[in-house]
């Protein structure tokens, strides 16, 4: 019976170390810098994770990109925790919770490793740098795009997730910078929908019940494309104007239900943030900052502005 | 061992400690930290055993209240939402200007409602425990939402408020949330392996009809327990408010499964009767090491699970084999 107990213990540990060995064998020489998202399987930080290992393989180095499995706080900061044990040459972190980060980040510093973040920030943290959308000025390029199919101007309403999201708030404020004083906002906009995709849907029925004839929309995020069939049921109404140019439609986010819709004349311009870039622009300044180098406080990644003219190649990238 | 002789005393306890059910899986750590040790090199260091002394001591505490439940032959699946439940109850009537300990004093109160409802319902309405319990988890989980609207709850007391040491702070250099944890087991150990009503909750966990017929009173230990229980998911979730300085509605998302992986591991018995706090208290520590150990060896991250659910089903393979299941098959 010992023998046994002894034998699956063994067996393990046996796990255990191959598991490691692989990674750490490779990881021997290179550097290694930490990609954290704020949670795993998010599409978003999947794209990021691939930048991340496209830029860390040029330079020579080995991306490491852990996370929690869920959005937890405590989950995040036990890992980072973890990666001050392991030493690794750098972290970017996109935190769940910009005050309950803050400790960790110091302790990381404190033993020489530098941090920075991306996608969301925590600003009052000791984080060297920023690597993420300027949300102000992608909701400016959106409001550019909105003005510019609607040369007139005309009513618009808008959809946000929820009504304290700095993020999104930014979004909507750089949005209406670039609207002339031809553009009329509708009562009760913006409209909330909780980030819910369903939720979405049915507040864009909501909206367009009650006003008939309205010239436009923005949603700050993509929620109520990510449930397309819906979507397409909820502007059954005004899928000729769209069509026609005479309803726009101007949507945050370039994911590939998005696309589709796009491509089906669904929506006019999308404005993706590029989560490419915040993987690659995380390698490059950490392993900047591990050389003993500067980077600047907040790097704008940017944004891609998809139209009909050049969706078919966005949607080859997708694939 | 008082009235034995010392040799006698010494034998027994080796000839015990080699047939306990905790002998098995301390083996099983032993060797998990000897095999990190080696793989991973930054693994026994003082600093990272701090890390992971904090980190299990949050699944940790709860457990201790989960394994008596599971000893009375019951579960609770609330765990999690109540430990998020008190958590931002804590925070927000903190931030609503209550005192700091009225404020956790009326947060564990509200654990405690919940635990006294699932144990209501279990006892005096004959339900299955997982069924009140999954409600509980939803509802309690719900009330967090609707404390927080979805926000965080920040800035409730000033960067040097003595209230965020009771989880960020350390004693003689050993975290405070450890320092509880280990408190808290001594106590549970105790109360269960020495007094009367631990032997009581075992004795309705092993045979209820016969608890029943030598005169316990198996529903109010059975309420007592889903309360106990409740309460240290309590404990948890404040003192994670705590350590975070912040409060955020899923907190405690999805630890129940952690907290019944870690009673399991430890050789409690789901169908009751069975358990120690000792082993419970291994199996909180196995599945942070396991965590740990995961992150410091570079593990692909989507693998991560894997392993862990691979351990659970060894562990309990393991105390199948102490308790000579294919002999008697």
């Amino acid at each position: 019976m010992k023998n046994l107990l002894l034998s699956a213990a063994a067996v393990m540990t046996v796990g255990l170390g191959l598991a490691g060995a692989a990674g750490h064998a490779q990881a021997a020489e290179k550097k290694v810098f930490a990609l954290v998202p704020k949670a795993l399987g998010v599409p978003f930080y999947a794209d990021a994770e691939t930048g991340c290992e496209a830029e860390a393989a040029k330079i020579g180095a080995t991306c490491l990109f852990t996370g929690p499995a869920q959005l937890d706080d405590a989950a995040q900061i036990s890992i980072i925790r973890d990666l001050i044990t392991r030493h690794v040459a750098g972290i970017s972190v996109a935190p769940n919770n910009p005050d309950s980060i803050k400790n960790v980040i110091a302790a990381a510093l404190k033993k020489g490793i530098p941090v920075i973040t991306f996608d969301s920030d925590s600003p009052t943290s000791k984080r060297i740098a920023f690597v993420g959308t300027n949300n102000e000025s992608a909701g400016a390029t959106a409001g550019e795009e909105f003005a510019k199919a609607l040369p007139n101007g005309g009513t618009y309403a808008v959809l946000t997730g929820g009504l304290s999201a700095q993020n999104l708030n930014d979004r909507i404020a750089g949005f209406k910078s670039k609207l002339g004083p031809n553009f009329k906002e509708v009562t009760g906009s913006p409209y909330a929908c909780d980030d819910d995709s369903n939720k979405g849907v049915q507040v864009i029925q909501d909206i367009l019940a009650k006003n008939p004839k309205l010239d436009g929309i923005f949603y700050s995020g993509g929620w109520p494309m990510f449930a397309p069939a819906a979507y397409a049921k909820a502007l059954k109404n005004r899928a000729a104007d769209l069509k026609a140019g005479k309803f726009v439609v101007v949507s945050f986010d370039t994911l590939t239900p998005q696309l589709k819709l796009l491509k089906e004349g669904l929506a006019t311009v999308l404005v993706g943030q590029r989560p490419y870039a915040m993987g690659t622009g995380s390698i490059d300044e950490l392993n900047t900052l591990s050389n003993g180098g500067t980077v600047p406080k907040i790097t704008d990644t940017g944004t891609d502005v998809v139209t009909s003219a050049n969706v078919d190649s966005f949607l080859a990238k997708a694939k | 061992m008082s009235g034995a002789t010392e040799d006698q005393g010494r034998r027994s306890f080796v000839s015990r400690a080699l047939r306990s059910r905790e002998t098995g899986i301390i083996l099983a750590l032993i060797i998990m930290v000897i095999g990190l040790s080696v793989f991973a090199p930054d693994f026994a260091t003082p600093d990272n055993f701090l890390n992971d002394s904090r980190n299990f001591s949050f699944v940790g505490i709860v457990v201790l209240g989960q394994a008596m439940v599971m000893i009375t032959g019951g579960i609770d699946l609330s765990v999690g939402s109540v430990w998020g439940l008190s958590a931002v109850s804590s925070a927000a009537l903190m931030n609503a200007g209550m005192g700091t300990i009225p404020a956790c004093v009326l947060a564990l109160l509200i654990a405690a409602a919940f635990g006294l409802f699932n144990g209501l319902c279990v006892t005096k309405l004959r339900m299955p425990p997982f069924v009140p319990t999954l409600a509980t988890m939803s509802i309690a989980r719900a009330l967090a939402l609707v404390i927080t609207r979805g926000h965080s709850i920040d800035g409730f007391r000033p960067d040097d408020s003595p209230f965020f040491n009771l989880g960020g702070g350390a004693i003689f250099g050993l975290p405070n949330p450890f320092i509880i944890f280990v408190v808290l087991s001594v106590i549970a150990s105790l109360v269960l392996s020495r007094s009367v009503y631990g032997r009581q909750l075992y004795a309705v966990g092993g045979n209820e009809r016969a608890a029943r017929l030598t005169g316990l009173e198996v529903d109010r230990l059975k309420i007592s327990v889903y309360v106990i229980s409740a309460v240290l998911a309590g404990v948890a979730g404040i003192i994670e408010v705590s350590y975070l300085s912040s409060a955020i509605s899923n907190q405690g998302l999805g630890k129940e499964l952690s907290v019944i992986a870690a009673a399991v591991i430890g050789g409690t018995n789901l169908t009751g009767g069975e358990g120690t706090i000792l082993g419970v208290f291994i199996g909180a520590v196995i599945l942070e090491v396991l965590r740990n150990g995961l992150v410091l060896l570079g593990t692909d991250a989507y693998w991560q699970g894997v392993f862990v659910g691979s351990v659970i089903v060894l562990a309990v393979f393991i105390d199948q084999v102490r308790k000579g299941f294919w002999r008697t098959r």
